[in-house]
């Protein structure tokens, strides 16, 4: 047993020679694949907790500062019982970066305060883990490897008031704020794009599939891309609007369909738009006049902007408000829901609204609209005003 | 002959732990012998291709990386070729790569890079080249699949600005924000990744694309970010050469997340792209590189403040991507005036002292440069073009540099024995219109929809164009010289140690200018156009060539020597990267 755990170590040294500057991946010397005798086995762990403690696992949103302390670093341990797990990897939210844990199970994670996320932690190998200098063994890491924790960043919630609804008795209005830093801005809730949609049709009337409009600035530098056209010939893209010439091409595989030379659009601001477009019979020029290329304003932008909506089951209609400058926002929910102190999440939503008044502070959302994203943090207890 | 190559490649496998810990990671350690695979970027399998016999050559002397070394100097060694008998320049050899794979696109912005007597080059599309540097054989060649490449090739911007090596694989990022390493020694595909598996929305629909390209140092490669005018938040970040797996714990964001900070009240906004590789300085672990503009371009009302770190050159912690300092060349940009072209790291005479400095040209037409250490400013905004911009009205002003700079993308060069740096620059004005403020333009709150159509486009300005190439000296921060050349310098400048600099130009030609005397020595009209990148000088077996690739319709890779062919080619029609072309 002994002998055999030196070999390992040896092995091991070796190949921390071999691979300096972060290339041991690849460069793992055969020699250190460990004896199955030596391994920390199931039963040595049998009843042991496998966790990862982090120093801290909530925060409150930071505004993005010049100087870059919206960064935090925080510390961490992989710990089963009281013994470290060394070099396990761990992945940290999106980011497939190997983080690798230190003899003493530590590891060190940046947070980036200035974006609300949930950040899950968790296990994604322990190949090469170590716990008491002994690798383990299947057992014994099937047994630890979901382990997993999150970092959430949130603004938080203060709730100041609740109180019967006006129109219904089943209703409670819950007001709230949406807390930001000293100074800052908290919440912002606007138009972010809109759309260029339409259909293209070819000569003969048929829905076109699968081409793709582009149009880009004549002066600037800016772009943008359609979805390819669905069987109905359907597309849409949103865009950047600034008030310059634009061309507008279709392709369709490598066949690239333009305006006549020399011909542009301006589109017009601060509006969504329909471009209705007819590809030629023959040729690559799109004839640009009614009917085969028709355009005209309409209704709907692009929205993005912080929202607060609670975690409660997908069949409790609510309807919230949007936050103000300040964050304030009603919530309106069957008491019953609320009666049970549901959690509430925060979302910075971009999406699509297809209506022709434009959404503003205020205005009444209904729950459906309000999701979370998958990485949005979804488990903040909010706070009474005074308490 | 292949057994002695077979005998050192055995004992360079051997050592190859030893010579992976050096930290030369611009494989451009030069050797007499075959053992100059053994920089960095050799692998077992790079030596294995030498035993082959594939490559023509014993020794070789490199141009390694984007900008020769990784502190961009593009100055190489090597003396071979002189003012004296550089008229005796000639084509080795020359490949049109249309003919090559017809799905190459037009236009080719791709910086060459040769190791061991192979030139590697990439194409508009996203097609990967590596070429016997000395017969023009083709050793490998990767394109993207039909399904990718239909991807891309609807995209106006196609351009690619070539590959960066290391650890036996060759890197590049597609127009589609993935990465892909290919196998150094067999072009196979190793690994492709999307950029957005590890950094969420990075995707062509949402504006982000890429063209520059990357560069590997100590186990990893960085990339920047295209799509700042599409207001995309730009980034740069660091991948594993080996797995292509996240380096840092987190992208460094060049702007605030939409609804913060300078961006809190207004729509539309972000930008600061990286457009172009990053300078590291090896000593130091500090990783340098510019950011672009903001957005919306011309229209500032809503993005109060200086917008940092638009218009900038920063400077980070290249293992962690942490912040050292960041210095604004634009305040609250309105003109377009990216910080483009990838800094350099000098080791100068600067007032009378030998003093490490990064520079940058921007497209604002000044020229900069900062204590590599502090940021302290050493030479603030020293101006290399006309410079006249009021700022932009919904009726248009006549800005100088217009949207093409200034300096763009392409690099300058630093030649020691002068102390100058030499600038390309552009010259060519542009019509900017403000974009109308927001409460004039309000759609009115009426029922229906509005129709309208499409308009003639505006005729350009009719203005003089042309090119400089300014010789800027460190010492003094003063112009030593500057010469006008016919169109804009869109490619950039690669300068010897025999004291001559080589530059392209939009007609096709290739040029050498004498760097002491600013005379244009030698002037070369290749059978291609458009050449939009600078040249990479190499060595093979003492021998001295010169390689670049040019543009436009008809997109070409050449290599020139002494003794070459001098026969040459009809002038082209210079693309100025005005309407409908691909620009930055």
């Amino acid at each position: 047993m002994r002998s055999i755990s030196k070999t390992a170590v040896l092995a091991l040294l070796a190949a921390g020679l071999a691979g300096c500057t972060g290339q041991s991946n690849n460069q793992a010397s055969p020699s250190a694949s460990p004896s199955a005798s030596a391994t920390a086995t199931a039963s040595q762990m049998q009843g042991q907790e496998a966790r990862l403690d982090i120093e801290q696992t909530t925060f409150s949103l930071k505004q993005w500062k010049v100087d870059g302390s919206h960064n935090t670093s925080v510390k961490g341990k992989f710990m089963i019982g009281d013994q470290p797990v060394a070099n396990a990897v761990l992945h940290a939210g999106t980011s497939k970066k190997n983080i690798v844990t230190g003899d003493d199970g530590s590891f060190e994670l940046l947070v980036d305060q200035s974006l609300l996320s949930d950040t899950p932690v968790r296990v994604v190998s322990l190949d090469e883990a170590k716990v008491g200098g002994q690798p383990l063994n299947a057992d014994a890491a099937n047994q630890v490897k979901d382990t997993s924790t999150y970092i959430s960043v949130y603004y938080p919630i203060e709730v100041s008031e609740v109180k019967a609804s006006a129109s219904d008795a089943n209703q409670v209005e819950v007001h709230g704020q949406i807390k930001s830093g000293k100074d800052d801005l908290v919440s912002f809730f606007q138009i972010d794009k809109y759309r260029i949609g339409g259909k293209v049709i070819d000569a003969d009337g048929n829905p076109v599939k699968d081409a793709v409009v582009w149009i880009d600035r004549d002066e600037g530098e800016g772009f943008a891309k359609s979805t390819p056209t669905d069987e109905n010939g359907n597309y849409q893209l949103f865009y950047l609007p600034e008030d310059e010439e634009t061309n507008l091409t279709v392709t369709i595989g490598t066949k690239r369909y333009t305006l006549p030379e020399n011909k542009v659009y301006i589109i017009p601001e601060d509006t969504s738009v329909e471009i209705n477009i007819t590809l030629p019979k023959e040729g690559t020029v799109i004839d640009d006049k009614p009917p085969t290329l028709v355009s005209k304003t309409s209704k709907g932008a692009m929205y993005t902007g912080v929202l607060a909506g609670l975690n409660v089951p997908e069949d409790v209609k609510y309807t919230v408000t949007i936050p103000d400058k300040e964050g304030h926002f009603v919530l309106t929910v069957p008491k019953a829901a609320w009666d049970q102190h549901p959690s509430f999440f925060e979302t910075k939503m971009t999406k699509f609204v297809d209506q022709d008044d434009e959404l503003a502070w205020g205005d009444t959302l209904p729950s459906s609209f309000v999701q979370p994203g998958a990485n949005d943090p979804k488990n903040i207890e909010s706070v009474s005003k005074g308490a | 002959m292949k057994k002695s190559y077979a005998a050192v490649g055995a004992v360079l496998a051997a050592s190859l732990a030893l010579s992976a810990c050096s930290g030369k990671d611009n494989n451009n350690t030069a050797s007499p012998s075959p053992s100059a695979s053994g920089s960095a970027s050799a692998s077992p399998t790079a030596s294995a291709s030498a035993s082959a016999g594939s490559v023509t050559g014993t020794s070789f002397e490199n141009w390694g990386t984007y900008g020769f070394d990784l502190k961009n100097t593009r100055h190489a060694p090597y003396k071979e070729i002189t003012a004296d008998n550089v008229n005796d320049l000639g084509i080795v050899w020359s490949a049109d790569l249309k003919t090559l794979d017809k799905d190459v696109k037009n236009g080719n912005q791709a910086y060459p890079v040769v190791i061991d007597g192979v030139i590697y080059i990439t194409t508009s599309g996203n097609q990967v080249f590596a070429f016997d540097a000395v017969t023009g054989n083709q050793i490998w060649h990767w394109k993207p699949s039909p399904e990718q490449a239909a991807t891309f090739s609807k995209s106006g911007i196609i351009a690619n600005r070539g590959v960066a090596v290391g650890e036996g694989k060759v890197f590049m990022l597609t127009i589609d924000n993935q990465i892909v390493s290919l196998d150094q020694k067999t072009g196979e595909l190793v690994k492709m990744v999307k950029i957005a598996d590890s950094i969420e929305g990075v995707t062509l629909e949402n504006g982000y694309y890429e063209t520059t390209a990357p560069v590997y140092y100590k186990g990893n490669i960085y990339i920047g970010s295209s799509g700042g005018d599409n207001g995309v938040r730009g980034f740069v970040n660091a991948y594993k050469a080996s797995d292509l797996s996240p380096a840092w714990d987190a992208p460094f964001w060049t702007v605030p997340p939409k609804g913060q900070d300078w961006l809190a009240n207004s729509k539309f906004q972000g930008g600061g792209a990286v457009w172009n590789p990053p300078a590291i300085d090896e000593e130091t672990g500090i990783m340098y590189f510019a950011v672009g503009n903001p957005a919306p371009d011309f229209y500032g009302e809503d993005r109060p403040g200086a917008n940092p770190y638009t218009d900038s050159v920063v400077a980070v912690e290249a293992a962690t991507g942490k912040l050292i300092w960041a210095k604004q060349e634009i305040s609250h940009d309105l003109w377009d005036y990216d910080a483009a072209a990838s800094p350099m790291i000098l080791n100068a005479t600067v007032k009378g002292k030998q003093q490490k400095i990064v520079v940058e040209g921007g497209k604002s037409g000044q020229w900069f440069a900062w204590d590599a250490k502090t940021g302290d400013v050493v030479w603030d905004g020293i101006p290399f073009a006309k410079i006249s911009h009021p700022n932009p009205t919904p009726e248009g002003v006549l800005v100088y540099p217009g949207v093409l700079g200034g300096e763009n993308y392409a690099p300058e060069t630093y030649d020691p024995a002068t102390n100058y740096v030499l600038i390309p620059g552009v010259e060519q004005p542009a019509l900017i219109k403000s974009a109308k403020n927001q409460d004039e333009a309000a759609t009115p709150d009426m029922p229906g929809a509005m129709a309208f159509g499409t308009t003639m486009g505006e005729l350009p300005a009719d203005v003089e164009t042309f090119g400089t190439i300014t010789a800027m000296d460190v010492n003094t921060g003063k112009q030593a010289y500057q010469i006008k050349t016919k169109d804009p310098q869109r490619g950039g400048l690669t300068s010897t140690d025999a004291g001559i600099a080589f530059f392209g130009e939009l007609d096709g030609k290739i040029n050498a200018l004498d760097i002491k005397g600013g005379k244009v020595i030698w002037s070369f009209q290749t059978a291609g156009d458009n050449i939009q990148a600078a040249p990479a000088v190499f060595t093979v077996d003492g021998k001295q060539y010169i390689t670049f690739t040019s543009g436009g319709t008809k997109p070409k890779v050449y290599v020139f020597a002494l003794g070459g062919d001098k026969t040459q080619g009809k002038e082209g029609a210079a693309d100025t990267g005005s309407a409908h072309s691909e620009k930055k």
